[in-house]
């Protein structure tokens, strides 16, 4: 895991936006108008007031430095008309009156310009003890020449209403002794007034100690003028506050500028909303005027990583759970937030890719699996159905590796078409194996899995073992090329046997034509326009995905793109196997991949197909529109029958042998409905474990008996998985099949019962 | 969540379900109506007892389905993220 870390210390996410990082006040300008688009301008009020002291003021002084580094160059975001919009449609303005304990320090502030006023200010609300000394008969100061009075003298009025402050008029403070008495003093003398002597002796510093006082100097005495002049007093403000109560004089500077990146996609160019009487917005136009911001802010993975979106999560904090969920020691004494998300994962790789900071999020939920598994806390719940279907994929019924027919010698091609292609689609795997036997003899067959369903598990000696099993394959047939139908398949075979060789089926497809023993392809049943959906595995390989739409082009079929799936192809939910650890993510991706376009897909991964079929979307394989094959939607159990009829047809039909192997058979007959049979396959319940259920059932007569309706009920262990079966009895041999359910709790059944040692049968 | 299964609440939600199934429901191997009697759950290394439909003779137990559907299927899955 340590090596996907260090990336995630580089997460920009948090940086502000251009327009905050240039704010004077560093307005969180994001939140401001997410207030504003929402309508609430109290609560968009209440945030400008924290943030600038004195709304009036600021919105009239304020030149708007945040419109030189919007994005939308020509039109940036009125931010000054915004602000003036909500001091105008804002209905409560009175401050609230806190009730907070008095202080008892004094601090005293010199000048009552606006620095010293908005220093007055902060401090004032804080309860100290505040003086204002000001050496002519008005507050105000600079305020006078740039500002309508009017506007500043009820400003003050009003934002110092419940404070109390006292205020000293023509008393001009000569020498800072005078001030002795105070803990801290704030010099506001404004352009040209007097520093007592400071600039010179404490150039740096904007703060220093002289004897017990603390000493503080900000404003236009420092070159900040205007509104910085408002900004340095609040500022001030605070860091005399933390003084006050810490005894150190701790001074930081505002950090200058952001590295918050704009990504690309979110540039939308919009123009500025002119308000209609040319001077001040209205309700309306402020929320219009709002609704153009594009706040900039890094959102790289929320914008394409579908995990990060549906669990609403930042990469920081994805990290941070996945750290403390896989730190040794169980949930009794840590917490373990993650356990559902690292499992969920589609494993895309679209993280890695789009983040500017190369955060690998799926590379980081890997390991986290992997160290899950080590330490045994891993549900297995989660992935043992589909190790479950990759250990039959490759046992004697399904898993096959043949030289190529009528020869024994090496091959220099081998058909590996992946382990779901031919469980949903038997068809085409033995049509395309045709395809490919007309051009080349030396073509062998390798029907199983590529072993990724062990790497999703976390499961690294699962996956030696199907990675030496295929090693061993290659190296029997002659260290073939591999011909793959699989884009996953590729992907991993390149990833842990990078010696082996492959090309896509469709590559050749391509280059070769698409005539078929004689008959000239394709077989045109589903004429129209569809969208080529890539799958996730395809991003690196651009050569596949245009021999697809070649193909399908080729083949007569109008092709209308989707919009980002090319370039940021993104995965179906088959990915990751996550679908049992979270049901609803899986919906959630497969619901916003269909919605990418309305035409039917070609997809060129069987799982994508399926995936979209089962939701309901039409969509088929590219091989089903060349062979005129309809797309199927089987069940669980009709998919391993489909895998034992590939390995039998192929066998005979290319080879003229018989299968060795023969299915389990049974004393008794089971009838299952068709609806029954969809139910049950919805909760991954296989037709041949509810045979051994109900063999074991009827074999040790360890069953319930429903009077009323006739029906038994029993259970056995499949696996972990705990499943129960309903059935009528019509005779010995034959019986109906009710209903099945699983449950993932195991029943523990007692050693002794009733005083007498219990044998529990299996 | 194992805990929470031993609250009285639940005790009462898995003894509604007993009932309507009492009397009707007998063990086919010893013909006697199934109880509500304690039996040991293990999920994920923890383990908790509670009532359910059991043969008071030979310790059979019976699962129905709105049970493993319901409330045990909340249990699993809260402990799924433990």
């Amino acid at each position: 895991m340590e090596k996907y870390l260090p990336n995630f210390k580089k997460c920009i996410q948090k940086e502000p936006p251009f327009c905050t990082a240039e704010c004077p006040f560093h307005l969180d300008i994001i939140d401001f108008i997410e207030k504003i688009k929402t309508a609430r301008f109290n609560a968009a009020y209440k945030l400008y007031k924290n943030a600038v002291g004195f709304p009036e003021i600021a919105a009239s002084l304020c030149h708007a430095p945040c419109k030189n580094v919007c994005p939308i160059t020509n039109n940036p975001i009125e931010l000054n008309l915004l602000e003036h919009a909500v001091i105008e449609n804002a209905g409560i303005k009175e401050p609230t009156d806190y009730n907070l304990p008095k202080r008892k320090q004094k601090i005293a502030i010199i000048g009552a310009g606006i620095s010293g006023m908005s220093c007055a200010l902060r401090l004032s609300t804080k309860r100290y003890d505040v003086s204002v000394f000001e050496k002519i008969d008005r507050i105000g100061g600079e305020l006078w020449d740039i500002v309508d009075p009017e506007i500043f003298r009820k400003e003050f009025d009003l934002q110092f209403r419940h404070l109390s402050c006292e205020i000293n008029l023509q008393t001009e403070i000569r020498s800072l002794d005078e001030l002795k008495d105070f803990d801290a003093v704030y010099v506001a003398t404004g352009k040209g007034g007097s520093d007592f002597g400071l600039l010179q002796k404490h150039l740096d510093k904007p703060c220093f100690m002289q004897e017990d006082t603390g000493i503080f100097a900000g404003g236009s005495i420092l070159g900040k003028e205007k509104i910085y002049a408002q900004a340095d007093g609040l500022k001030m403000a605070t860091t005399i506050d933390n003084f006050l109560r810490t005894g150190n004089l701790i001074y930081t500077p505002d950090p200058k500028g952001t590295n918050t990146i704009l990504d690309k996609e979110r540039l939308i160019i919009t123009t500025r909303v002119t308000p209609a009487n040319k001077s001040s917005y209205t309700e309306e136009e402020a929320i219009s005027e709002a609704d153009r911001c594009l706040k900039c802010q890094c959102d790289a993975c929320r914008l394409y990583c579908d995990l990060t979106e549906y669990e609403r999560k930042w990469p920081l904090r994805i990290r941070d759970e996945i750290q403390a969920t896989t730190l040794p020691g169980f949930s009794e004494v840590k917490a373990t937030p993650a356990k559902r998300l690292i499992s969920a994962c589609t494993q895309c790789g679209l993280c890695v890719e789009t983040c500017p900071k190369d955060i690998d999020i799926g590379g980081l939920i890997l390991e986290a699996r992997k160290s899950m598994h080590r330490q045994d806390k891993l549900a297995w719940v989660f992935n043992e159905f589909w190790l479950r279907d990759m250990d039959f994929t490759n046992g004697p019924m399904a898993g096959l590796v043949k030289g190529s027919p009528g020869s024994n010698e090496l091959c220099k091609f081998a058909f590996f078409p992946g382990c779901q292609l031919g469980a949903g689609e038997p068809d085409l795997v033995i049509k395309s194996y045709q395809y490919l036997l007309d051009r080349e003899k030396s073509t062998g067959l390798i029907l199983g899995c590529c072993g990724i369903p062990a790497e999703w598990a976390g499961n690294d000696d699962k996956l030696n073992e199907e990675i030496s099993r295929i090693n061993t394959a290659w190296q029997t047939l002659g260290k073939p090329t591999f011909v793959l139908a699989c884009p996953t398949c590729a992907n991993h075979l390149k990833k842990y046997l990078p010696d082996i060789p492959c090309v896509f089926l469709y590559e050749i497809m391509d280059k070769e034509g698409i005539s078929f023993s004689g008959n000239s392809l394709p077989v045109k049943e589903y004429p129209g326009t569809y969208s080529v959906f890539d799958p996730c595995s395809t991003r690196g390989n651009r050569a596949l995905r245009e021999s697809v739409r070649a193909i399908a082009q080729k083949a007569g079929y109008k092709l209308k793109p989707l919009v980002h799936q090319e370039k940021y192809s993104s995965c179906c939910s088959y990915g990751g196997q996550g679908s049992i650890a979270d049901p609803g993510f899986a919906k959630f991706v497969r619901e916003k991949r269909i919605k990418e376009s309305d035409y039917p897909y070609i997809c060129y991964c069987i799982n994508c197909r399926d995936s979209f079929v089962e939701e309901g979307k039409s969509a088929f394989h590219i091989l089903d529109l060349l062979f005129g094959n309809k797309p199927s939607n089987p069940t669980v159990t009709k998919r391993r029958e489909n895998r034992i009829f590939l390995k039998e047809t192929i066998l005979k039909d290319f080879w003229g042998e018989e299968m060795e192997e023969k299915k389990k058979s049974y004393s008794f007959r089971l009838f299952v409905n068709e609806d029954l049979k969809k139910k049950i396959s919805n909760d991954r319940i296989l037709e041949e474990d509810v045979m051994e259920v109900l063999e074991f059932c009827e074999r040790t007569g360890r069953t319930v008996y429903n009077k009323n309706t006739g029906v038994f009920s029993g259970y056995n262990m499949v696996g972990h998985m705990t499943l129960w079966i309903e059935y009528l009895k019509k005779n010995d041999e034959s019986f109906e099949l009710v209903n099945a359910y699983t449950h993932r709790m195991e029943i523990e059944l007692e050693d002794v019962w009733n005083g007498e040692k219990v044998k529990h049968e299996k | 969540m194992a805990k929470k299964l031993n609250t009285k609440n639940n005790k009462e939600d898995f003894a509604k379900i007993d009932e309507n199934d009492a009397g009707t429901i007998v063990c086919t191997k010893c013909n006697v109506s199934m109880e509500p009697i304690d039996v040991t759950f293990k999920y994920l290394k923890r383990s908790f007892r509670h009532k359910v439909l059991r043969c008071s003779k030979c310790g059979q137990v019976y699962v129905p389905e709105d049970l493993a559907k319901g409330r045990m299927a909340e249990v699993e899955a809260a402990l799924e993220e433990k």
